[in-house]
């Protein structure tokens, strides 16, 4: 049963999780969060040597779905090391947190294995209600509840959209299975019913991915809710979300109008992201925003998944991943006495405190904001050039402006931490593990910027092991 | 083999690391050493290496070394390669050699700073980039170089962080390079569609082959694009119009800094790219001619401001500004040879020029105005002598380095192959600016040196000569000052010191092998007229004498009547003098053309669509509605929900009508 080793292993947290909550172990939760996260990881390092299908084929365990499982861990894990600093979740919640935590992640692993609808769909579901929950779950009485609220009924309407598309797609093609899907649906596309259940379906991943026009719970979402549940809603479902939306267009490959809706919605997200970020004060609300700019970018890949955008996007997916952990780990160190958002200027003084995370927190926004020699560069340039040989230039165009754009505000706040006026903020300073995790990660963004090969031709075998 | 020229860039990037990391703990001995240390290395690599290139054939004069493919995504493949070969070698030697010197310049003058470190590890971080920049084999790791000079350039405009207004020359640099930069990479997206390739060793053999076989027009759209869109990179990197604006008020940064970055190295990178990429150039003859029109315009055009500045440093400021001018007119009339080897000169008096007003701002006690100034000559010596002979080769008077160079550009610019009446007027505005020139340097010697002293007492009894860290690396370069130009002698003046063996212009032949196509090129396709040789000597006469009259008149004006000329003209001529004065105003009509409107764009877009549309009347409308009708305080009701819903709904429905509605 190794061939699902990394779904057993975040089974296993979410489980010792919720008995931990009724008081059944004497381990530490925060010791054991650490543990799970690098066992997730270890799963799912040893999970990529071993394939199978299973549930009568609605569950595949392939290059292409161990590719994401491996990156969904290894961001748990990372999510996991920044969860021991709970700065705004409410303390007596906490192993509640981790088994919710635990528990999306093992959905969202699910959801990339799945290649049959009702199977996504409920994996998807998994995924979604564990993060409805956590986003209450901070101290105090702050915007947590409205966010959640939000957040549930965005998710309530994607959803909905999501099952109504998929009825009709089930209606056409007579099959939930991909593979069916794949032959007789695309020939059906002129006709408006099927059009519309597809588009459904992926307006639902665009949800998930928080693309434009599906972004607007995303900057309240990410306000509201405590740092360390934003790290994690920020960073594992966009992972998933490009898988699945990669396994959908790939369904559609060969007609035209798919590539060119999915431009269309690329450019507007980009542009509607990165116009909204610029008067931001508020670091996670800007972090929204370009999360909604990026997720523009990961679309881009979508338009010429053959000519090497799959691979660029899933790259970008992976660096995207990094880069947004790697701000949020720094954002869980400046929060916790901020009613709601945290100020940008609250990362003054970050370089005299700590100049550690000063120096991840610069990486991690010159690579958001694609800077060379980052690895947020070499993704844009890898999903720039396939948009350009697909032929379309002016998304190649309106990326490089948007790219543009994005400079200015990321080093406004690049300028903020690391211009010291004097006055202390009081960061704590940040335990050795955490300082070693940076120190790997921004190491990890300068190399993956130099050497992408190795992570780009990983994702390449991983999208032929689809295209078979 | 060429296997080590990496170490060129390394040993100041391992310099960066050090001094950035632990440069705090290690104190102020131990920073300068590492830093002056590991340019100096990179010197003495750079030496070794340009002596294993001096060993080869001269058409054989290429080494390179293969470091890492970067990315390869199907036909897009881009390696880690260092060239080197004459051109970039010449550079090499320039970009370490003076960087070495001002680095040790640097451990004088910023002795007092208490974040010494920290200036040691951006200035090593500069270096390290501009060794990138200048060998890397391709555009793309230039570029990477192109922006990781920027960046270190922006970093040290505003070193003292503290002044409000350092800060913004940094962000108005920063900014106005972006637009360069946009430029420079669209420049580099068309070049790999059209040439398949960033690599120089296949770019331009591949147009070349095209150009031969007839696929390639002289003059073909494409490339002309090409290379218009890289000019506006240089535009922008170099100082030229439009983008000039920022060098200026670049001198907010240290004084070693504006010598090494925004005089002899960084700023004449663009000089460096179009010279790299000559083949282009010379294909595109309509773009040569822009580069060539805007540099002269540029020469023309700073120099004038130059005139009333009475800050010493923006006095240089405007005047690299002006000399950069003429190695773009140099590369622009396609005697890329000569544009280099002015930028070589110019590397070294510039250099010098700055480093003196160093010390004369360090002896003035961070006083910049020249008005206060007057007299020192007799106070520091060194400075004076040095900077003399540095004013005297930038205004162009034989023998000394800038004579050669600029002379050659005018005299190659009234010769212009492609373009020959075009020629005629550029060499007028670019002899009329070297008047100029001469005009303005002399009145800051005037100023500075001769006269009263016009300071405060205290300033009056601070004065004093440099300490040896600062006059050394004065005199070797104001000796190079001098003796630089003599590698590059005209094959008239050759001639004329020696009939039987002219002495020859090893400069132009070291670098032939660059531009042995170009020149083929251009000796095919452009109009090349025989000059007799008097006409050659009668320019280079006047030349001299447009020199001498700017330094009469400025002997005249600034010292013989200084007390009331100056303000004399100043009344009777106000408005040129405010025009000039206030630089044409080009940094107003900027903020009001550009600045202003996406000012208020941004504004219109916060205040009127973002609160008011959507956040106003989008969100809160609904929401006060429902409050007025419901009365109830739920947050659910307060209408973010629906509003968004429906925008959701809205978007959903747009994209099905575009999807459908395409077919």
């Amino acid at each position: 049963m190794l061939s699902l080793l990394p779904e057993t292993t975040l089974a296993a947290a979410a489980l010792f999780f919720f008995f931990k909550n009724l008081e059944l172990f004497k381990l530490e939760s925060k010791k054991a969060v650490l543990l799970f996260g690098l066992a997730a990881a270890s799963a799912s390092v040893i999970g990529l040597f071993f394939h199978g299908e299973f549930f009568n084929g609605a569950y595949r365990v392939d290059n292409f779905s161990r590719f994401f499982t491996l990156l969904i861990s290894f961001a748990y894990m990372i999510a996991c090391i920044i969860f021991t600093r709970l700065k705004e979740c409410d303390q007596s919640r906490v192993d509640e947190f981790f088994f919710f935590t635990s528990m999306a992640a093992l959905g969202l692993v699910m959801a990339v294995g799945s290649v049959e609808l009702m199977s996504m769909f409920i994996a998807l579901e998994v995924s979604s209600y564990p993060m409805y929950i956590i986003t209450t779950f901070r101290k105090g009485l702050g915007r947590q509840f409205e966010a959640s609220v939000k957040y549930i009924i965005f998710g309530a309407v994607s959803t909905a959209l999501m099952l109504y598309g998929i009825s009709y797609i089930y209606g056409l093609s007579g099959s939930t299975f991909l593979v069916d899907i794949a032959s007789t649906l695309p020939p059906k596309l002129g006709n408006p019913m099927a059009a519309l259940g597809v588009l459904l379906f992926m307006g639902g991943l665009g949800y998930k991915l928080a693309a434009f026009p599906f972004h607007f719970w995303a900057p309240d979402v990410y306000s509201g809710a405590a740092s360390e549940v934003t790290t994690f809603i920020a960073a594992l479902p966009k992972i998933t979300a490009t898988a699945l939306l990669i396994r959908i267009a790939h369904l559609f490959t060969g007609i035209e109008i798919v590539p060119l809706t999915i431009s269309v919605l690329a450019v507007l997200s980009m542009t509607a992201g990165n116009l909204m970020a610029l008067g931001q004060t508020g670091l996670k609300r800007l972090l929204a925003y370009s999360a909604v700019s990026h997720a523009g970018f990961i679309l881009v890949g979508l338009i010429a998944l053959g000519n090497g955008g799959a691979q660029a996007a899933m790259f970008y997916a992976s660096v995207y991943a990094l880069m947004s952990l790697a701000a949020f780990m720094v954002a869980v160190e400046a929060s916790g006495r901020d009613p709601v958002d945290i100020p940008i200027e609250r990362l003054k003084g970050l370089w005299r405190k700590s100049p550690v995370m000063a120096v991840m927190l610069t990486i991690a926004l010159a690579s958001l904001a694609g800077l060379p020699p980052t690895a947020g560069f070499a993704g844009k340039l890898f999903l720039l050039i396939s948009a350009w040989k697909a032929g379309f230039e002016w998304v190649v165009i309106a990326g490089v402006i948007n790219t543009f754009i994005g400079i200015y505000y990321y080093l406004k706040v690049i300028k903020t931490c690391l211009v010291s006026d004097g006055r202390e903020n009081g960061f704590a300073p940040a335990p050795f593990y955490l300082k070693a995790a940076s120190v790997v990660m921004a190491a990890t963004m300068i190399l993956l910027g130099i050497f992408p090969n190795t992570l780009l031709d990983m994702a390449g075998s991983a999208f032929r092991a689809l295209v078979m | 083999m060429a296997d080590y020229l990496y170490l060129i860039p390394l040993f100041p990037l391992i310099g960066f690391l050090i001094n950035g990391l632990v440069g705090k703990r290690i104190g102020k001995p131990m920073v300068s050493m590492i830093g002056c240390l590991s340019v100096g290395s990179a010197f003495l690599v750079s030496l070794l290496s340009f002596n294993e290139l001096l060993q080869l054939d001269p058409h054989q004069r290429q080494l390179v070394n293969h470091l890492w493919t970067w990315m390869s995504v199907g036909a897009f493949k881009v390696e880690v390669n260092f060239l080197l070969d004459q051109l970039s070698g010449v550079m090499i030697l320039v970009v370490t050699g003076v960087g070495f010197l001002i680095h040790i310049y640097s451990t004088g003058y910023m002795h007092e700073d208490e974040s010494y470190w920290r200036y040691f590890a951006y200035l090593n971080m500069f270096v390290f980039f501009m060794c990138c920049l200048v060998l890397g084999a391709n555009y793309l790791v230039m570029f990477v170089g192109w922006e990781g000079v920027g960046l270190a350039s922006y970093l040290l405009i505003g070193f003292w962080y503290k002044g409000m207004e350092n800060a913004e020359a940094g962000k108005k640099a920063f900014i106005v390079n972006r637009i360069g930069d946009f430029g420079f990479a669209l420049g580099m997206f068309l070049m790999f569609w059209t040439f398949g390739s960033l690599s120089y060793l296949e770019v331009f053999p591949k147009a070349l082959h095209l150009f031969e076989q007839g696929h390639l027009l002289l003059n073909a759209p494409v490339v002309v694009a090409i290379c218009l869109l890289l000019f506006v990179g240089a535009t922008g990197k170099s100082a030229q119009i439009p983008l000039y604006v920022w060098l200026p008020d670049a001198m907010a940064g240290p004084t070693p800094v504006s010598a090494l970055i925004h005089a002899a190295t960084m700023v004449t990178a663009g000089v460096y790219m179009v010279a790299r990429s000559n083949i282009l150039y010379t294909l595109a003859p309509t773009a040569s001619l822009v580069v060539a029109l805007v540099a002269a315009a540029t020469a023309l055009f700073a120099a004038t401001i130059g005139i009333l500045q009475n800050d010493i440093k923006k006095v240089l400021a405007y005047s690299t500004v002006s000399q950069l001018g003429y190695m773009f007119i140099g590369v622009g009339v396609t005697a890329y040879w000569a544009g280099i080897f002015h930028l070589m000169t110019h590397a070294f008096f510039k250099a010098c020029l700055f480093l003196c007003s160093g010390s004369v701002i360090h002896a003035m006690g961070g006083d910049q105005d020249m008005r206060n100034m007057g007299g020192l000559a007799k106070k520091m010596p060194i400075t004076y002598v040095t900077m003399l002979l540095a004013t005297l080769a930038i205004a162009g008077l034989p023998p000394l380095a800038g004579f050669f160079s600029k002379d050659e550009i005018l005299w190659k610019a009234f010769t212009y192959p492609y373009f020959p009446a075009m020629g005629k007027i550029i060499w007028f505005m670019g002899t009329l600016g070297a008047g100029i020139t001469a005009f303005y340097m002399f009145r800051l010697i005037f100023m500075t040196f001769h006269g009263d002293f016009r300071g405060t007492p205290e300033q009056a009894h601070h004065l004093h000569e440099s300490p040896p860290s600062m006059t050394v690396p004065l005199i070797i370069l104001a000796a190079l000052s001098v003796v630089g130009g003599w590698i590059g002698i005209p094959h008239l003046i050759g001639h004329a010191l020696n009939h039987h063996s002219p002495v020859p212009n090893l400069f132009e032949t070291f670098l032939e092998p660059v531009f042995e196509h170009s020149e083929h090129i251009v000796s095919t396709k452009g109009m090349i007229h025989h000059y007799p040789a008097w006409l050659e000597w009668s320019l280079m006469g006047l030349s001299v004498a447009v020199a001498l009259g700017g330094i009469a008149m400025a002997f005249h004006i600034y010292i013989r009547r200084f007390h009331e000329l100056p303000a004399r003209l100043a009344k009777q001529y106000a408005i040129h003098y405010q025009l000039v004065y206030n630089k044409y105003y080009v940094d107003e009509i900027y903020y009001y053309m550009f600045v202003l409107p996406i000012y208020y764009l941004s504004v219109f877009l916060w205040k009127v669509v973002d609160v008011l549309c959507i956040d106003k009347i989008g969100v809160n409308g609904p929401g006060w509605l429902v409050k007025r009708v419901s009365a109830g305080t739920s947050l659910i009701h307060d209408g973010y929900m629906q509003t968004y819903g429906a925008y959701m709904l809205l978007g959903l429905v747009a994209i099905l009508a575009f999807f459908l509605g395409y077919r």
